[in-house]
């Protein structure tokens, strides 16, 4: 299908990867389903596109390239909701903020887009407790440059 | 807003599936039981503010926001030899 983006303008998107967040995302409730568009192939970053307004779209990253460990954090009822079977069947995302204003880029480790590569169902799950912040700052270049490909 | 009373041990229906009961008071604090499908997304107020506003103000991010950050964490090829080390 054919998208209008405010950002990369009339683009293709194909329908069958299209993941679905059938309560929408925080702030978002309206903005369900999303496409996840390559930025460029060094870039460790995609765009996680809107498909219901055009204007909307999230830089997002691998969680695992900041923390190998990062999967035995999500938990288990969120997996179960989304009908993935183990934390390692699901693709997960973290969303990026870059802040110009004050030099910052961080990521959201507090709360993971859970997807289910499956039937793309997907989910931003809230962990609790867990330790990680919602501003994980990306401070050392090497550590993406050291982390894992998918 | 509705506005109900209730008393310990009491709770409150919202359409079919979710089922609030007060199971304790203690001066300023209230415990609440909250009963709701899997589905539903159930959480502190404040916590679930913080993540609507970090991701409000991460989809201001622009192409030239985003250039700039890959720009100084480029990912590199496993078992590529960089091209900017000669």
């Amino acid at each position: 299908m054919l998208l209008e983006t405010t950002r990369f303008g009339t683009i293709e998107v194909d329908e069958e990867r299209i993941v679905c967040f059938q309560e929408g995302l925080p702030g978002f409730p309206q903005a369900r389903r999303f496409a996840l568009l390559e930025h460029s192939h060094e870039s460790p970053f995609h765009w996680l596109q809107s498909v219901d307004d055009g204007a909307l779209a999230f830089v997002v990253m691998d969680p695992l390239l900041l923390d190998q460990n990062y999967l035995h954090a999500i938990p288990g009822e969120a997996l179960a909701d989304l009908e993935i079977q183990a934390a390692t069947q699901a693709a997960v995302l973290v969303i990026v903020n870059i802040q110009r204003e004050r030099s910052s880029i961080t990521a959201n480790l507090m709360a993971p887009l859970v997807i289910n590569p499956g039937n793309r169902r997907g989910k931003q799950v809230i962990l609790l407790g867990s330790g990680y912040d919602i501003r994980h700052e990306l401070t050392h270049p090497a550590q993406l440059q050291a982390g894992v490909h998918p | 807003m509705l506005i109900l009373t209730r008393k310990l041990g009491e709770s409150i229906a919202i359409g079919d599936d979710v089922v609030i009961t007060i199971l304790d008071v203690k001066g300023k604090q209230v415990r609440l039981g909250i009963q709701a499908p899997g589905h539903t997304s159930v959480h502190r107020q404040e916590i679930y503010q913080r993540i609507q506003e970090e991701n409000r103000e991460a989809a201001r991010a622009g192409l030239s926001d985003l250039n700039l950050a890959a720009g100084l964490f480029r990912r590199r090829e496993p078992g590529k030899a960089s091209e900017d080390a000669s």
